[in-house]
Parts: C-alpha cells; sequence; structure tokens
C-alpha cells in the first residue's frame, strides 16, 4: 500500500471551501477593472482596504463564532459602543494609549459576557446576542446620543501611515487577528473549536472543554469588534453611536459567502475575509455602473443572492458532485498501479 | 411528545406552565406600572396596549410558525414583508367591504410570494433560514424602493382606519380580528393534522421524513403562511397609524423573536404555542410602555429592556444539560 500523499498546494486550495470566495473576488475586481469607469490601480486599491477593514476585522470574530457552531449579532453593537468610548475618553484628556486598552478591555469583557450565557447559562447564541445587542447599543447611546468628533488626529495619522510609501500599516489590524488565528489553528486548541462545532456532544463526550472554548470564542469576538472599533475610530476621525448597526449581518453574509457553514465546525477564516472583500466589491461595482439609485439595492441584493446560493452549494461537497454529474461530468477513477 | 399525548394531565400542566410566567409579568406590570405612572390601567392605555401588542401578536404568529417548523427555521423578512404591504397595498380603492376583502387578499398573496422565495432557497438549496431571510428583506426593500420610488402613496380609506375604533372598551376592532385569528392558529395547530404535522416536522425532521411526510414542501408552507400573515399585518399596521412611511415594520422582525421567547418557544423547533407568543407580545408592549411613561432617556430604555429580555431567557429557554 502506497501512503497517503499530502495534496499539493493548488489542489488543496481548489478542494477547500474557502475557493468560491477567493473566485468570487477576483471575478468581481476583474470586473471592476475592466468594465467600470473606476481606475483600478495601487491607491484604489489603498482606499478599498482603509474602508473596508473595519469590517473585515468583525467578519474574523464571526467567522471563529460561526465555527464552533455559534452565532454573534451582537458585534457591531460591541462595535459602536467601543467607537464612542475610546472617543470620549480621549476627548476626555486620556492618553491614546491607555484609552485603547480599556476600550478594548471593555470590548473583551463584552464578548465575555455573550459567552458566559451561551456557555454557562445555555441560552440560544441567536437570542444571547440580540439581548446584549439591545443593552451594548443602549450603553453606547448613554455615553452619547449624537455623533461626536475626535479632537486628536494621532489615531487617523497613524491608520493613513505607509511603510515605503506603499504599504499601508493599517494592515495590522487584519493581520494580527489572523495570525492568532492562524497560530490557535496548529494547536489542540484549533482541533477543538471544530469539534466542538461539528458536534457540541460528542465533543464533550471526549473531554473537550466546550464552556471553556464557547467563552473563547465570544471573548475573542469581542476583541476583534474592539480592534474594528478602533480602526472605523480612525477612519471616521469620531464616533457614532449607531455606526456598527448594521455590521453584524453584513459580517455574517460575509462569513457565509466565505464558506464557513453555518451549522458549524467547516471552513476557514480566510474565506471570510475573501467574502467581505467580495461584498464590498459588489457595492463598488453597483456605484460605478452608475445604476439608478432605486435599482441599485435591488440589485445588489439579487446578485448577492445568486452568489450565496452557488457558494452555499460548490462548498458542500454533496451537492458539488451532484451538479457536476448533472452536466455530465464524472471524476475518473484514480490510477491504483 | 408521545408522553405528553398518552397523559393529559400532565399535558395541560406542561401547557399551563409556558404560560404561566407571561401571565405573571402581565399582572405585575400592570400593577407595577400603575404605581410608577397613576393612570397607567386607564381604560384609554390598556386598550392602546392591547392593539399595539396584537399587531406585535400577528407578527409573533409569522416567526413562530417558521420557528416550530425547525431546521434553525427563523424568519428576519416579515418586517420588511410587511412594511412592502403597508406600500403597496393602499395603493387599491378600499371603499367597501368588498374592495377591503381584495386588498387584504392581495395583502396575503404578497406576503406568500415572498415567503415563498425564502421557503424554497430555504429547503430545496440549503441556505441557511438566517441568512437567507435577511436576504429576502434586502430584496424586499430594494423592490420597495423600485415600485414607489421612496415616496410612499398619501391616501388611506377610512373604512381600513376605522380598525383602530372602539368596539367594547378597552377592546378595538383590530384586537378582536387578532385574537379570533390567534385562537384559529392556535386551534390549527394543535387539534388539526397540518398542525401536527408541522410540529413532528420541527421535532425531528429526519423521522418526519422517514414516516412518509414531504417534510420539505412542509417547510416551504410554512415559510409561505409567515409571509402571509405578515404581509395582512402590513395591511392592518397601515389602519392602525393612518399613515405609511418607508419601513414602518421593520422593527417588529426581531421584537417577535422576543415575543416568542417570552412565550416559551425554544429556537430548536417542534414546540411552541401561539397563544402564548401572543401573551409574550403584550409583555413586551406593556414593558415599553412602561419605560416610556419614566420618560427615561432611550440609551437607558434599551439597556434595561435589554437586561430584562436577558433575565427571562434564563428562564425560559435555557438548554440542555451537555452531561446527560
Amino acid at each position: 500500500m502506497k501512503p497517503i500523499q499530502p495534496l499539493s498546494p493548488m489542489r488543496s486550495f481548489t478542494k477547500s471551501t474557502s475557493a468560491p470566495a477567493v473566485y468570487l473576488f477576483f471575478v468581481a475586481s476583474l470586473f471592476v477593472a475592466f468594465f467600470t469607469s473606476a481606475t483600478f490601480d495601487l491607491s484604489y486599491a489603498e482606499s478599498f482596504m482603509n474602508s473596508n477593514i473595519p469590517l473585515i476585522c468583525l467578519v474574523i470574530g464571526e467567522g471563529l463564532v460561526v465555527l464552533t457552531g455559534g452565532i454573534d449579532i451582537s458585534l457591531g453593537a460591541i462595535l459602536s459602543m467601543s467607537n464612542v468610548l475610546i472617543v470620549t475618553l480621549i476627548n476626555g484628556g486620556m492618553p491614546v494609549g491607555a484609552a485603547i486598552v480599556v476600550m478594548l478591555v471593555t470590548s473583551i469583557v463584552a464578548g465575555g459576557i455573550n459567552g458566559f450565557m451561551v456557555g454557562v447559562v445555555r441560552i440560544n447564541p441567536l437570542l444571547t446576542t440580540y439581548a446584549t445587542s439591545i443593552i451594548y447599543g443602549g450603553i453606547a447611546l448613554v455615553i452619547t446620543r449624537t455623533p461626536i468628533f475626535l479632537h486628536t488626529p494621532v489615531l487617523s495619522d497613524f491608520y493613513m501611515l505607509e511603510l515605503l510609501e506603499f504599504l499601508p500599516l493599517n494592515l495590522i489590524f487584519i493581520l494580527i487577528p489572523y495570525a492568532i488565528w492562524k497560530i490557535i489553528k496548529r494547536t489542540p486548541v484549533g482541533t477543538h473549536l471544530y469539534a466542538v462545532g461539528e458536534n457540541e456532544s460528542s465533543a464533550y463526550s471526549s473531554g473537550i472543554n466546550v464552556i471553556g472554548i464557547k467563552i473563547f470564542v465570544y471573548c475573542f469576538s469581542g476583541l476583534t469588534a474592539g480592534i474594528g472599533a478602533l480602526a472605523i475610530t480612525s477612519l471616521v476621525q469620531g464616533g457614532n453611536p449607531l455606526l456598527g448597526e448594521s455590521m453584524s449581518l453584513t459580517a455574517i453574509s460575509a462569513v457565509v459567502i466565505g464558506g464557513i457553514s453555518l451549522a458549524g465546525g467547516k471552513g476557514d477564516l480566510g474565506g471570510g475575509i475573501f467574502g467581505c472583500m467580495f461584498l464590498f466589491m459588489l457595492s463598488n461595482i453597483i456605484i460605478f455602473l452608475g445604476v439608478n439609485t432605486f435599482w441599485q439595492e435591488l440589485l445588489k441584493t439579487l446578485i448577492l443572492l445568486i452568489t450565496v446560493v452557488l457558494s452555499v452549494i460548490l462548498s458542500d461537497k454533496q451537492e458539488r458532485t451532484k451538479i457536476l454529474k448533472g452536466i455530465g461530468y464524472v471524476r475518473k477513477p484514480i490510477d491504483s498501479k | 411528545m408521545l408522553e405528553n399525548q398518552l397523559t393529559p394531565s400532565k399535558r395541560s400542566y406542561g401547557k399551563l406552565k409556558l404560560m404561566l410566567p407571561s401571565i405573571i409579568a402581565i399582572f405585575v406590570l400592570m400593577v407595577g406600572g400603575n404605581l410608577i405612572a397613576p393612570g397607567f390601567i386607564s381604560m384609554n392605555n390598556i386598550s392602546s396596549i392591547l392593539m399595539t401588542s396584537s399587531l406585535l401578536a400577528l407578527m409573533s404568529i409569522s416567526q413562530n410558525t417558521v420557528v416550530i417548523a425547525g431546521k434553525n427555521g427563523i424568519d428576519l423578512s416579515i418586517g420588511a414583508t410587511a412594511s412592502a404591504t403597508a406600500l403597496i397595498c393602499p395603493i387599491l380603492p378600499m371603499d367597501n367591504v368588498w374592495q377591503l376583502l381584495i386588498a387584504v387578499l392581495a395583502a396575503l398573496l404578497i406576503g406568500a410570494v415572498f415567503g415563498l422565495l425564502n421557503g424554497f432557497f430555504i429547503s430545496f438549496a440549503k441556505i441557511p433560514a438566517l441568512i437567507m431571510t435577511l436576504i429576502t428583506s434586502s430584496v424586499i426593500s430594494g423592490t420597495i424602493m423600485v415600485l414607489t420610488k421612496g415616496q410612499p402613496s398619501a391616501h388611506i380609506s377610512d373604512l381600513l382606519k376605522s380598525v383602530s375604533n372602539n368596539l367594547v372598551p378597552p377592546i378595538r376592532y383590530l384586537t378582536l380580528i387578532v385574537v379570533i385569528i390567534v385562537v384559529i392558529a392556535e386551534i390549527l395547530l394543535t387539534k388539526t393534522r397540518p398542525g401536527r404535522t408541522l410540529k413532528i416536522v420541527g421535532d425531528n425532521f429526519n423521522a418526519a421524513r422517514i414516516s412518509g411526510i414531504n417534510v420539505k414542501a412542509v417547510l416551504v408552507l410554512s415559510y409561505i403562511v409567515s409571509g402571509a400573515v405578515a404581509g395582512l399585518m402590513g395591511l392592518l399596521i397601515v389602519g392602525y397609524a393612518g399613515s405609511t412611511t418607508l419601513n414602518m415594520a421593520t422593527s417588529y422582525t426581531l421584537l417577535s423573536l422576543a415575543a416568542i421567547t417570552i412565550g416559551g418557544t425554544s429556537l430548536s423547533g417542534g414546540q411552541g404555542s401561539y397563544i402564548n407568543g401572543a401573551l409574550g407580545a403584550i409583555v413586551i408592549i406593556e414593558l415599553n410602555s412602561i419605560l416610556q411613561a419614566f420618560n427615561m432617556d432611550q440609551g437607558m430604555r434599551f439597556i434595561i429592556q435589554g437586561g430584562l429580555l436577558l433575565v427571562i431567557m434564563i428562564f425560559n429557554v435555557r438548554g440542555s444539560r451537555l452531561r446527560t
């Protein structure tokens, strides 16, 4: 018997759940580059990333929660809360570094409360995070009811810094959480995450600390929401208690397009990031095509519907083979020499 | 389920047990509300609370139907559906009863079409309900944008407005209509074949399929019913408010989820009761009304609302232990 050969990098990519999102993103980018009035160059890419980073942060957190079979619709509210908190703190005279630390700790605690309710008290994650999203949104409104302006430009100066004239430094907002994920994935905790997502009670039976894992992922997603808040504060130079309202649902769409199964246990965060960038590219297409304002939303959501259906079907192996058989493609049996 | 059918006394106790928290909450809130704001239990206030909560009760029927049908069922598009019919239906003439009936049918039909869209993709393309209904709600608001160009029609017929007239204080016509619908729906759910089929499918999808139930059709039907009821609610909310605005019913989507949760429906499907959902709706509207009576800051109100919701969930919908 021959030992099982590991797949080549190319082959393992095309077989991965993230592949559809990556394809979609590149198709959309090519479309923007060739069929619209947008000038597709380095500055376009930079401004694209600048405005997209906060949402990508949320997608990383959301993706991890969804991997373990949960869902978090309070991330947008945590982002709003942290956003107005840090602006008020800095405007109140706190040193920027201290304000950042306080804000990040607050968002981790907010995520931890979610994790506690889901893991220890055992309430459905959707209901828990719905209730907590009302609470966190309320706290944001208590801090300030109207949009406020950040007086010191420290944060936005950092956000616009570029290394060697072309590499934006703000990419670390994504790279840090993503690197943490990549490290976690190689440790036993990574395996445990997938196991909990696949089947909670078997994971428990095999001695995995299910409750600990759950609390950890919600804390992590709270942290990413905090990082996203930091990014968005630097981007818009101010705070708004309603800033993140619609962001958690967009993040969930991005996660699904990225091939992470809402049932849990399947997918990789990289796919979610590409799913998010695809969504943003889609809005760009609609804007640059110059579609009538009244038709914009309908067109965008119809494309979104098609892509979600495609990515869900394509990332499901059984469905994929069924469709391939339907169009007459039969994979040749592997030679057994 | 089987055990419940074998021991009738236990079954009625189980029903009461789920109903009791909401009933107690309703009375506690009434007494508490009157202590905080004298005049809280005046006829006028009660009748307005009942009317608003009957709108939410209708939404809780639609939400409950898909949640009972299981497969992680949830419908986040009902608010958008109701907003759509609220904008489209007033275009129709509604001067006599027959024209009103046609408008009601149109509302049901529009809702059913959106429900079919949901149900088809959820049951045949296996898109998770959460994401599918989310997208549908944007599709609907996009369609509204195209159809109305952002300008809702102005004229509302007096006949439609009369649903908010008093019948016997504190009951208004709208409340009566909704009470009748809730009771009929509850009887359909518990006493008839389609209702039981719905519960069985929600309880155990695979077992239902093996025993010969067309599970996919049931799933699609549950979304169609949910959409149709939401469409009806859109027509009634126009009569209640006396005018139409864009997205006037969107806030009811997540409130309906809260209402059925207070009513003891678990999101895992297979169980739930429309009457309990309606009681949950009353609790929520009453709570809102008290918080408004406090003249409290909006943010503070949200914090208390969310906190109370969490506390209710701790008592009502805790999951089972991992160690069995």
